[in-house]
């Protein structure tokens, strides 16, 4: 979602994104009346009003920084067993974890968490020790019980923020795995004798292991906004929560101290996958073989929606779809306008002020910083001046410039394209027969995530921050959010709705694929 | 590459085993907590000030914790709880010229025989220098009467009521004046009614200390004193109530509960002014005394039966603690040390700023043993835990009760109603002034959906004046009194010449539209929304209202008092005393009097004036039945509904003995406790001469 061209990463990535929450923390606190004592305060760390404890700034950082590594390690660890063991026992299921990957990753995090919690407590009658009262030791418990509480408290968002990661994650392994072009190293080695597990240990993995690597550093903005949701339905005294809770108080200092914890956040999670970053692009090739594949999934998409429509109850079958059909509207006039926005923003990279600008790499700064989360945080702080629409449309017309940028950049070191002009075609006369399709291809896919992206980000938006219920029918996200309410006891319009964004989220993707395929999308 | 795979594969069957393990154990030790109740604070640990709880789930508390001398059982009769038994009594005090004169007085008396001591009522005669006291063993009667003929004879000096008010301080001026007074003597009594007003009674020869105090704040003209002489009387006649404590009940530590801890209870009362409701009469006491660690006297000021009513449910606490009381902090949920130890059948064990244990005392057989009192920040956290079987009981908020009662597994429930909304009619307004409009408008109003939008069908309906299920509370008050009729209501409007007009829909006669002021209080939403559906509802039998909202200090200072309404939402406690008189005698009637609705009616009157000396409970139902009769028929005011606290049980952590009706108020003592089992009767032995031998 909104994930930057791996090209275009900056060096110093984690100090630029440290100063970047910094710089737009010191801002909104100031755009909110904060003075400069306040700013000094909140960027060294310390209580910016009084009543507040001495540490009420790092102790739910350092919560989320916890449950941030663990979720990591457990979602890397996970998809890349599924998806080596997949490839060693049951080679032919590889195929289905992209798209069951993908589905887990489209999906609301809000309504997967609710329905899972549904599972989990009405049927089973397990319990979330952050959904409970705080029961503090001394009424009797022996060590085992205090141990599991905590362990519990901590693995059980451990596990809802891990599930959707692991998802985008093996989606991703399982792809480099299909599309690696080793089958002609393997049959080399196969040659040679060597046992499959030596196969796999020493020259399989190597070079799988840098690209499932790289993919991770993309996944950092997903994980940001996934831990707002989850640390907020799960009630986790995290930054996520604490952020949430300013917002909806609309409490300008923690607003700002959340905006710079986010900067730190995304800072210590780049520095920890830094060393892993590859500044070249290891080649892979495309599957063309599987576009009548994507294409039986699209109809199958395509199909889905109003298969789920009118199974449907009919008590709820109403009440979904005008949300469904809000958020549609918007997406389209959101992309509509980006489609306007990003040629400019991008065209103004070609300024001599765009030129001086790009000499500190201070737009590719911007690309990889949480953007998305910048945007919701305006959105819901500014007392009405920038709505979401407004706020989303600004990010994705970043995004597509940035795309526009890639592409244009990437058509022409096309090697045809050269070799048309040595062979005295003009430039125009090159782009035309030889650039013009595959960029618009290019674009068109690009076009294509923005608005799954967008649309994404907009059910998560009004997941957390819900309008009045005076006005139902703002996104599904308001509807999930109304609908989490009761999910204990009727998850099944939770599940619809679920169900519908990740059918109509998947489907973007899928026709992006077709369109145009590149894992860099 | 292998070992990293290997770590990478048992990654995460290590954490899913972890989880499992984790997950399953911390749910049982979450949901299988037998033998304890686990409850769900809405909000946070209550600093729990026992002598005055801020909210129903407060008074259970403390109905836990602490014990008070009386208090209303289950069956709604008074029953004794740290006292065995009570009595009223009354005594006379006389005056006399000298001690000779007082002597020969007493004698007098003494040498009447025992048919006539009997016919009096007489207790006992005692002397103390010039003054005589009689005992009488009942507080009513004309015994008293008749001694004070007796004595007359004897020529008692006459005792003065005096009333002295100052704008400032009385009480230090009072203090100079005796200091230096010559006939300091003769003031026999003194009481003080807050700050300003002090009430002496004067007797004795040969000065005039009446006139020395006209002379003392006379000559202060800047105080600004007025001093008048109240009545002027033969004898001080003065109800006494007798508490017997019993002597097995102690405090945590094994000391005695002693009469010593009431008196420290109350004092602390008085100096504080925690007056709840039913209070008032504790500023009516003139001396409290104990003879005995077992004997408790209290001699009050005036004759006032439903005096009794005050000590209800009054905790009572250990003096030693309350004497040190004013050099400890506030209390505040993180000092459990700072609670007042109590005497009730649970004390708090553990105490942490979350969660509150209370566990059974020793000795005592309860259904459940353990309450654990848990905060739940959230809804959310509530609903999740009463899922998951972690919370058995808890308060739900009003807007969810509707789906609550779709969910098999808790039984909802209401707490005892304390409190109700009413209109008050102000029956001297224009409008109102008609009975009939009065009784329309009562026909007019459907309550039920009021109470389903406004407390979720938590409410109930009740008619009377007093808290239902009091032993005087009359049963058929408990159902409404009149069902919506809105042909009946435009009959009796149309009779009493206010006609529809079909233009507006709204009635008028010849002087003008028929519109009533509807008072609320400004801020509350709930009342607010109240009265507009009440103005809707009215509108419907062509009554206009014009809703009025203001401040709850201006509605009672300056429009309920001065009379300046027609009508007025109001929320009061319901009544525990039988005692009404302030609030419906027509000598209240007046601007500055608590009767807000103006009624006067001379039956109603000599109602109340019976029951304010009525001093056997078992002699209170008849008179509040025709009381409440009566007021029903003039249509004072129209009740609404009863704000009950709603509360949900989990059914499976109920003991299989608790036998629990949901149409019943649920207590948390009557969850944790065992019903108290009648005792057994006594066999009647009758009463024979030995002539009479079988």
């Amino acid at each position: 979602m909104f994930a930057p061209p791996s090209a275009t990463r900056p060096c110093w990535l984690p100090l630029r994104l440290w100063l970047g929450g910094a710089v737009m923390a010191a801002l909104f606190l100031f755009a909110q009346g904060g003075s400069s004592n306040e700013v000094t305060r909140l960027l060294l760390g310390l209580p910016t009003s009084s009543g507040l404890a001495p540490f009420a700034f790092f102790t739910p950082l350092l919560h989320t920084a916890l449950l941030l590594l663990l979720t990591l390690c457990t979602a890397f660890a996970t998809a890349f067993s599924i998806a080596v063991m997949s490839y060693r026992l049951f080679p032919s299921s590889l195929p289905l974890l992209p798209p069951i990957g993908r589905l887990i990753t489209c999906a609301p995090l809000l309504g997967l968490l609710w329905l899972a919690l549904h599972g989990w407590i009405s049927q089973t009658g397990g319990v979330i020790e952050t959904l409970l009262p705080n029961r503090p030791s001394g009424f009797g418990e022996s060590w085992q019980e205090t141990s599991a509480r905590l362990i519990w408290f901590w693995l059980a968002p451990t596990l809802s923020l891990a599930v959707p990661l692991a998802g985008a994650l093996v989606a991703h392994f399982a792809e480099v795995i299909i599309q690696h072009p080793h089958r002609d190293l393997l049959t080399g080695l196969q040659a040679r004798g060597l046992q499959a597990r030596t196969r796999l240990d020493q020259h399989l993995l190597p070079l799988w292991w840098p690209l499932w690597q790289q993919h991770l550093s993309s996944c950092l903005f997903v994980v940001l906004l996934n831990t707002l949701v989850v640390e907020t339905v799960l009630r986790f005294p995290g930054w996520g929560w604490a952020l949430v809770t300013a917002l909806q108080t609309q409490d300008p200092r923690n607003i700002a101290a959340g905006i710079y914890g986010a900067g730190l956040l995304a800072a210590l999670f780049a520095a920890f996958i830094a060393p892993t970053h590859l500044a070249t692009r290891p080649a892979t090739h495309r599957l063309h073989s599987s576009r009548q594949k994507l294409l039986a999934r699209l109809t199958f998409l395509a199909l889905s929606l109003p298969i789920l429509y009118w199974l449907s109850p009919s008590t709820t079958r109403s009440s979904w779809l005008p949300n469904w059909s809000a958020d549609a509207i918007a997406v389209l006039r959101i992309t509509s306008l980006a489609i306007i926005a990003g040629p400019i923003i991008a065209a103004l990279r070609l300024t001599f002020l765009g030129e001086s600008l790009r000499r500190y790499g201070l737009l590719e700064t911007l690309l990889w910083s949480p953007l998305a989360l910048w945007a919701i945080i305006w959105s819901q702080a500014a007392g009405g001046v920038f709505r979401i629409d407004q706020t989303l449309t600004i990010v994705a017309a970043l995004a597509l410039s940035a795309s526009l940028h890639t592409a244009t950049r990437r058509v022409n070191a096309m090697p045809h394209l050269l070799a048309a002009k040595a062979l005295g075609a003009s430039t125009w006369q090159a782009w035309q027969r030889h650039a013009f399709k595959p960029w618009l291809h290019e674009l068109s896919a690009a076009l294509l995530i923005v608005a799954a992206s967008t649309w994404w980000l907009r059910i998560l938006f009004y997941s957390l921050f819900p309008p009045a219920k005076s006005s139902p029918s703002a996104s599904l996200g308001s509807y999930l959010a109304q609908q989490s309410n009761a999910a204990l006891q009727n998850p099944l319009p939770l599940l619809q709705a679920t169900a519908a964004t990740a059918v109509s989220l998947l489907f973007l993707w899928t026709l992006s694929r077709i369109i145009h395929s590149d894992d860099d999308l | 590459m292998r070992a990293l795979r290997l770590a990478l594969y048992s990654f995460p069957v290590a954490v899913l085993a972890l989880s499992l393990w984790a997950a399953k154990l911390a749910t049982a030790t979450r949901t299988q907590h037998a033998k304890e109740l686990v409850a769900a604070l809405p909000s946070a640990l209550p600093a729990l000030n026992p002598l005055l709880p801020r909210s129903e789930i407060e008074q259970e508390l403390v109905d836990l914790l602490y014990e008070p001398l009386l208090r209303i059982a289950p069956t709604g009769e008074i029953e004794p709880v740290l006292a065995s038994h009570w009595d009223w009594s009354q005594q006379i005090t006389f005056w006399f010229a000298t001690a000779e004169i007082a002597n020969q007085a007493a004698e007098h008396l003494r040498a009447l025989d025992a048919d006539r001591w009997i016919a009096l009522g007489l207790d006992e005669v005692s002397t103390d220098q010039t003054a005589v006291q009689l005992s009488f063993a009942r507080a009513t009667g004309d015994g008293p009467d008749q001694a004070v003929k007796e004595l007359a004879a004897f020529e008692p000096l006459p005792i003065q009521f005096v009333r002295v008010r100052v704008p400032q301080q009385v009480r230090a001026y009072h203090t100079h004046y005796k200091e230096n007074a010559v006939e300091a003597d003769q003031l026999r009594r003194e009481w003080f009614d807050g700050d300003q007003v002090a009430e002496l009674v004067i007797c004795g020869s040969p000065g005039n200390a009446v006139e020395e105090l006209h002379h003392y704040y006379t000559a202060r003209p800047e105080l600004q004193a007025e001093v008048t002489v109240l009545a002027t009387v033969a004898a001080l006649r003065e109800p006494v109530l007798d508490f017997r404590l019993r002597e097995d009940r102690t405090w945590p530590d094994q000391t005695p509960i002693t009469a010593t801890d009431v008196i420290a209870t109350l004092r602390h009362v008085q100096q504080e002014k925690l007056f709840g409701p039913n209070r008032d009469s504790f500023r009516m006491i003139q001396t409290l005394s104990s003879e005995s660690t077992s004997k408790l006297r209290i001699i009050y000021r005036r004759f006032n039966g439903a005096a009794l009513c005050a000590w209800l449910h009054l905790p009572i606490l250990p003096a030693s603690w309350l004497e040190n009381q004013a050099t400890r902090p506030t209390l505040t949920p993180n000092s459990p040390d700072i609670l007042p130890p109590g005497s009730g059948p649970f004390r708090p064990t553990l105490r942490r700023p979350q969660s509150w244990l209370l566990d059974a005392r020793p000795g005592i057989q309860p259904l459940i043993g353990r309450l654990r009192l848990q905060v739940s920040s959230a809804p959310v956290i509530t609903q999740v835990g009463f899922a998951t079987g972690a919370i058995d009981v808890f308060w739900p908020p009003y807007e969810r009760i509707a789906s609550l009662r779709e969910d098999p597994s808790l039984m909802l429930t209401v707490t005892p109603p304390r409190s109700r909304l009413l209109v008050i009619w102000n029956t001297h307004s224009s409008c109102l002034r008609d009975l009939r409009v009065r009784q329309a408008l009562a026909l007019g109003t459907d309550r039920q959906p009021l109470m389903d939008e406004l407390v979720g069908g938590a409410g109930g309906l009740h008619e009377g004046l007093f808290q239902p299920n009091l032993w005087f509370s009359q049963p058929s008050f408990h159902s409404p009194a009149t069902t919506p009729d809105r042909k009946r209501a435009a009959a009796l409007l149309n009779e009493a010449g206010w006609l529809l007009d079909v233009t507006t829909g709204l009635r008028k006669n010849p002087d003008g539209p028929l519109r009533i002021e509807l008072l609320t209080t400004s801020g509350n939403a709930q009342r607010e929304r109240l009265a507009q559906l009440l103005a809707a509802q009215w509108r419907e039998i062509g009554v206009e209202t014009q809703i009025v909202s203001v401040p709850w200090v201006e509605l009672v200072d300056q429009r309920l008092t001065r009379r300046q309404f027609d009508a007025a939402i109001l929320g009061l406690d319901f009544e525990t005393s039988w005692d009404q008189y302030p609030f419906w005698h027509s000598s209240q009637a007046g601007p500055g009097g608590l009767n807000f609705s103006g009624i006067a009616d001379r039956e109603v009157d000599r109602l109340l004036e019976q029951l304010t000396v009525t001093f056997d409970p078992q002699a209170v139902p008849p008179l509040t039945q025709s009381l409440e009769t009566r007021l029903q028929a003039e249509y004072p005011y129209l009740s609404l509904f009863t704000d009950q606290q709603p509360s949900a049980l989990r059914l499976a952590a109920l003991p299989p003995e608790l036998d629990l009706e949901p149409s019943q108020p649920i207590t948390l003592s009557r969850l944790l406790l065992r019903p108290k089992s009648n005792p057994p009767t006594a066999p009647t032995i009758p009463m024979r001469l030995p002539s009479e031998s079988d």
